[in-house]
């Protein structure tokens, strides 16, 4: 028969993990606390498999755990629920029992089986610490599996647990809401792991990355490290996909005859969608290294640096972590949201979160950046200009960020209460590479998945429009050039002509569909049989350093992706928050490049 | 009730303070919360150990007044001012 188990624990504790490994899925896990925010849905086995965002207690204070609560305890009370799988954290066992007492507690005579799993116990082992789960088991009166999710051992005695679960008793004493902590306690010293080793290391680590002046400085220079390493790494495999692209567009060239058709592969399959499919490398990287800072705990810490100047802006510490999410994407970011307590901190940081750069941003920053600074080293030879621009233009999203959060915090948020800023420190920990690559080719996929028909739908509509009624070589007397000539008093103020008025107005979908629609120009333009790089292209037409700045500082600031307007609707249940943003955005976008113009010409 | 000789035996061997005038590697135990606590934090505040009785290690100061880090039952975790001046601790005459 099919069960209907559901897996619940304290945040952090590896849930998340274990539900991935059971159920085969590919969920977002992080060590920090607080990376899972919304209720998931598996099979295991032909079970059903309900993983919950992660709770400190039965009594919610963070909207992530709102959710959890209330959904865990509706499955309950309808009874949906024919097994519950508690998590513990073996590392932090009393602090896990505090919660898993709740639980049992919660059940009562509620008559549904119960199983404790003492997850991480590779982490016991490998520092030669012992659990007595025999005696923690015979003490609960429920069973508890030691295993790791990591490491994929335990996993066989769970589902073995699993099967027998029906055969045990099921009732469980109620306890009083003082007697959870003293419990846990007892239980904790008698069957928990002696020894603080584990607590050792930690804090061995955050002697130097929590110092008060080093810690400070360490998070500068791995922040300009992580910039500095998606531009610079990236290059020889966006070289090469480049080369690539240019041979295949020569061969299929070769191959077609002359005419429109021929001239639609060029132009707007390689032209276009190559010009986009280029930055791919860079989004992987980007990707890969979010991943690494999430994975080894280092982003708690950076919650506890950043605090006290973010709590200046109307921030919180927390909103760090979204915000470093939001460099790979805002929807996920956009969720990340919930783990911050504060509502008036949690409002500013989702008004500010499309000024992150993300990686659809990534492809116009890169274009531009290759086609007007110039590859040299400065700061002695260790740090590449074109990394430090890329650099600056983040930065740039987080001063503006800020400025937004303080003014809007200030004037325009009613309440001026918060809640208090506490976050658990988790072990540190080394990412594992593997699940890192797939999770991090997973993401570039699904991007590629989802920007690509738009890209490729665009730039067709682009390409048609643009190629007709005169053909190859003639596109300032095409029917899109005399739309883009309507265009063009927009974006001549700052010494842009109509093909970039045209290739920004398609961007308002995506940002990334601008480098497409530039692409399917430039290739008309030029009527080349071989694909030369884009950003040759348009450093060979002549556009100004000033013109370019004043490009990339509006792509800073816009806010051109309608799937991060939707999600916004979604999380905050109306159009006001995405409509106000979207106009906002655009004019504040549109008079910094002005002003930047002005200052640079 | 306390005699005046308990009273001042009490005031020889304990400082009362709050978390937050804890100095890295300084010890105290929790004594109480304050009144203008929002139940709901205290709730949390017992969810991260914080109760009577339960032993504090300041680990550490951070940059410009951040929150401060503190060991708590066998884990760490961070509190800003304004919360660790509401809980009110004892600690051992130096």
């Amino acid at each position: 028969m099919k069960k209907k188990i559901l897996l619940i624990g304290k945040p952090n504790s590896g849930k998340t993990l274990l539900f991935n490994r059971l159920t085969h899925s590919q969920s977002k896990v992080a060590n920090f606390p607080g990376a899972t925010v919304e209720v998931k849905e598996g099979v295991w086995n032909q079970d059903s498999l309900t993983d919950f965002p992660g709770t400190y207690s039965l009594k919610s204070l963070t909207s992530d755990e709102e959710i959890a609560i209330q959904q865990f305890k509706k499955k309950i009370e309808n009874k949906e629920t024919d097994l519950v799988l508690c998590v513990l954290d073996a590392t932090r066992l009393e602090r896990s029992l505090s919660f898993a007492l709740q639980v049992m507690s919660y059940l009562g005579d509620k008559n549904i089986p119960l199983i404790f799993v003492a997850n991480m116990m590779d982490d016991i082992s490998s520092n030669l610490l012992k659990i007595d789960l025999k005696g923690l088991s015979l003490a609960l009166g429920a069973p508890v599996v030691g295993v790791s999710a990591l490491k994929q051992t335990g996993l066989d005695e769970l589902v073995n647990c699993v099967a027998k679960a029906h055969l045990g008793s099921s009732e469980f004493r109620k306890i009083q809401d003082r007697e959870f902590y003293s419990l846990a306690k007892e239980l904790n010293d008698k069957y928990g792991p002696k020894g603080d080793v584990l607590l050792k290391k930690m804090n061995a680590l955050d002697q130097i990355f929590l110092s008060s002046f080093w810690g400070g400085v360490l998070f500068l220079i791995i922040m300009l490290l992580v910039f500095q390493s998606i531009f610079t790494w990236s290059i020889p495999l966006m070289d090469m996909i480049e080369a690539m692209i240019g041979y295949l567009g020569g061969m299929t060239s070769s191959l077609l005859p002359e005419g429109w058709f021929r001239d639609f592969i060029n132009d707007a399959i390689f032209g276009g969608m190559g010009a986009f499919l280029v930055f791919i490398p860079q989004i992987f990287l980007l990707t890969f290294i979010i991943g690494i800072l999430e994975d080894t705990g280092y982003l708690a810490r950076v919650a506890i640096i950043c605090h006290k100047p973010l709590q200046l802006f109307g921030l919180s510490g927390k909103s760090f972590i979204p915000y470093i999410s939001g460099h790979a994407c805002a929807i996920p970011a956009i969720y990340a949201t919930r783990i911050i307590e504060s509502p008036r901190r949690r409002w500013a940081t989702l008004i500010t979160l499309p000024l992150i750069a993300c990686s659809a941003r990534l492809p116009v920053y890169a274009l531009f950046i290759t086609a007007l600074i110039p590859s040299i080293f400065i700061f002695g030879g260790l740090v590449s200009l074109q990394g430090f621009t890329f650099f600056c233009l983040f930065i740039l999203g987080y001063i503006v960020a800020l400025v937004v959060s303080a003014l809007s915090t200030q004037f325009l948020f009613k309440s001026k209460t918060d809640a208090p800023f506490i976050i658990e420190l988790p072990q540190y920990r080394w990412p594992v590479f593997k699940p890192l690559v797939v999770r991090s080719l997973k993401t570039v996929w699904r991007f590629v998945k989802d920007a690509g028909p738009v890209i490729f739908a665009v730039t067709v509509v682009v390409w048609v429009f643009s190629y007709f009624p005169d053909g190859s070589q003639h596109l300032s007397t095409s029917w899109l050039a005399q739309v883009g000539h309507w265009m063009e008093p927009l974006v001549a103020p700052i010494g842009l002509d109509w093909r970039y008025a045209v290739a920004i107005l398609t961007s308002f979908i995506a940002r990334e569909v601008f480098v497409g629609t530039l692409g399917t120009f430039y290739g008309i333009e030029q009527a080349q049989d071989s694909i030369s790089s884009l950003s040759e292209q348009i450093k060979n037409d002549g556009i100004s350093l000033a013109s370019g700045i004043a490009l990339l500082v509006f792509y800073v600031v816009a806010l051109q992706c309608v799937s991060t307007l939707v999600t916004l609707r979604r999380e905050t249940g109306s159009w006001k928050m995405p409509v106000v943003l979207f106009v906002g955005y655009t004019i504040l976008a549109y008079a910094l490049s002005l002003l930047t113009y002005q200052i640079l010409v | 009730m306390l005699g005046s000789g308990d009273k001042f035996m009490e005031t020889q061997m304990n400082y009362h303070h709050t978390l937050w005038s804890l100095r890295p590697q300084g010890t105290g135990i929790v004594k109480s919360m304050g009144n203008h606590m929002d139940p709901s934090y205290q709730l949390r505040l017992r969810d991260f150990g914080i109760e009577e009785g339960a032993e504090v290690l300041c680990l550490r100061h951070t940059l410009m007044g951040g929150p401060r880090v503190y060991q708590i039952r066998g884990f760490c975790v961070s509190f800003e001012q304004k919360i660790a001046e509401q809980i009110f601790i004892e600690t051992e005459m130096p």
